[in-house]
């Protein structure tokens, strides 16, 4: 039988498809400035947003993003203000966001504290019809941003003074990248869940680093893993049932191990091709 | 014709850092078309003073005017050109030698239109460098020699009339070192304003035209600031230190010990 018969996986369907298409765009650009745990930190923000939308009754979606854009703000403006204890700061602002979560999710009684859960490890059930439009809104949003300003956010990765001669406004990049990762993990948060969004940013870049040779292919290929790894693990949930995260992570993780099997011939190839 | 303002003019400049004068004092003007050589034993304040000349490094006390305009609004980037040691970031992930060239014409001035040029300047800058045939393979997978070609490709595709090099022959191979050489001649040639920090003498430094000498005086940072060769009793104290550098480049092992 086929579960994309039932208009809630189809919903699901889209919305992890549009995870698993942006988040490992963003994610290329972390992995290469090596703030591979920085969706991580947005994700924990982002769970005080959908506490207080539960203790608020509205809809989770705008308080996260509300919630999680501060949150990427003040990190932005702690890590430009102090070099040594940023490490620290962010860890004191992540530790929050999750406490944040649990303590308005719970004064929003027991019923809160179950939803909870779908929003830290995904759920097929809940992505409504006008969840999705706003997930597809946000992740327009993502792309446009990453068209206009995608290349300076490149060169401010290589190197942030030398972009910085260059003219590119360094701060303001990096301030938006983190922003664009707190867009990520809100739209991934029904799907994949908030405590493993982060996994999509970055599995899939770890993946495809190793077959390329070029930040443009790492990307493109890392998006084709992302959306494969988000398909299969959605398909694998509902015959399991188990939340979606968890079997798109593992899809993700899974293609890690194939794709250094298959970079082995390449590697091969190519010592070959330069000792010739 | 008007007198054009001096490419960078820096007065009573003062960098701190914990408390010390790592850049005391200094009053730097240097003008349209010169070559000068910032030297100097290492902890003398070059690599700080270069970074200051180019805004990233702020100063404690003085002033810095870039092509007559005060550093913070100054806007006309293209103009320089900055080629350092390294990048701080390559390596995480794959970029390829054509992507780290073709970076130096990302500008907020193509976020809506084309670059059309940025291809072609790319391929001609790797041609100049030799490593056109590397512009597919990684980065990182050059050899540090060739990896500061490609810094210098990459300056090369930005047409800038100011280029900036930070020690642009420590740990580089003779090979990389002659077409440095010859790379920085042609630039002359060309009228190009040229500031390099080195600390070692020899043929590139030669080619400046003007030496700024860094030390410690009561005066201030600058020890000597005048025409090429440096004074004899200087280019003692210079090269004093930088018997060992010189072995050790030769073998590509240094990585300069600068401090920052």
């Amino acid at each position: 039988m086929n579960p994309f018969t039932y208009d809630f996986m189809q919903r699901a369907l889209i919305a992890a498809v549009v995870i698993g298409l942006i988040a490992p765009m963003i994610g290329t650009y972390l992995v290469q400035r090596r703030l591979a745990l920085l969706g991580d930190g947005m994700g924990h923000v982002a769970l005080t947003g959908v506490g207080i939308a539960l203790l608020l009754q509205t809809a989770p979606i705008a308080t996260a993003m509300i919630v999680a854009a501060i949150g990427a703000v003040v990190i932005e403006i702690i890590r430009a203000r102090s070099r040594t204890a940023g490490d620290l700061a962010l860890a004191l602002i992540f530790y929050g966001g999750i406490a944040g979560g649990v303590f308005f999710a719970s004064l929003a009684g027991s019923k809160g504290s179950s939803a909870l859960n779908q929003y830290l490890f995904g759920s097929l059930s809940t992505v409504t019809a006008s969840d999705l439009r706003g997930l597809i809104a946000l992740a327009v949003i993502v792309i446009v941003v990453l068209a206009i300003f995608g290349r300076e956010m490149f060169a401010m990765s290589l190197d942030v003074e030398v972009a910085q001669v260059q003219g590119i406004r360094t701060t303001i990049m990096s301030t938006l990248l983190t922003v664009l990762a707190a867009v990520a993990v809100v739209v991934g948060m029904r799907t994949v869940g908030l405590l493993l969004v982060s996994a999509i940013m970055i599995v899939p870049v770890a993946a495809a680093q190793q077959l390329t040779r070029s930040f443009v292919t790492t990307m493109a290929l890392a998006v084709g893993f992302g959306v494969l790894a988000s398909i299969v693990g959605l398909t694998s949930s509902f015959y399991l049932d188990v939340p979606p995260g968890p079997t798109i992570v593992f899809a993700a993780l899974a293609l890690f191990p194939i794709a250094a099997l298959l970079a082995i011939p390449i590697r091969k190839r190519r010592r070959r091709v330069v000792i010739a | 014709m008007s007198i054009e303002p001096a490419v960078f003019d820096l007065r009573h400049a003062c960098v701190e850092f914990d408390g010390e004068h790592v850049v005391d004092e200094v009053d730097l003007t240097i003008r349209d078309g010169e070559f000068v050589a910032i030297l100097g034993e290492n902890g003398t304040g070059k690599t700080t003073l270069m970074r200051a000349l180019l805004g990233l490094v702020p100063l404690d006390h003085g002033t810095l005017r870039i092509f007559g305009a005060p550093q913070e609004q100054f806007g006309s980037w293209q103009r320089l050109a900055y080629v350092p040691q390294r990048l701080l970031a390559a390596g995480n992930v794959p970029v390829s030698v054509q992507e780290v060239v073709g970076s130096a014409r990302i500008s907020p001035r193509y976020r809506f239109r084309r670059d059309r040029e940025s291809a072609a300047r790319t391929n001609a800058a790797l041609e100049t460098v030799g490593l056109l045939d590397r512009r597919r393979d990684r980065f990182d997978s050059l050899s540090g020699g060739q990896q500061r070609r490609v810094m210098i490709a990459r300056a090369l595709t930005t047409n800038a009339d100011v280029f900036v090099f930070d020690e642009p022959t420590a740990g580089v191979d003779a090979e990389s070192q002659h077409l440095l050489a010859g790379t920085l001649a042609g630039l002359k040639a060309e009228g190009r304003t040229i500031v390099l920090v080195t600390h070692e003498l020899g043929e590139i430094s030669d080619l400046a035209t003007r030496a700024v000498v860094l030390g410690h005086s009561d005066h201030g940072s600058v020890i000597y600031d005048g025409p090429t060769p440096v004074p004899r009793h200087l280019r003692h104290d210079i090269a004093h230190h930088d018997h060992d550098h010189v072995a050790e480049s030769s073998t590509g092992l240094l990585e300069s010990p600068e401090t920052p």
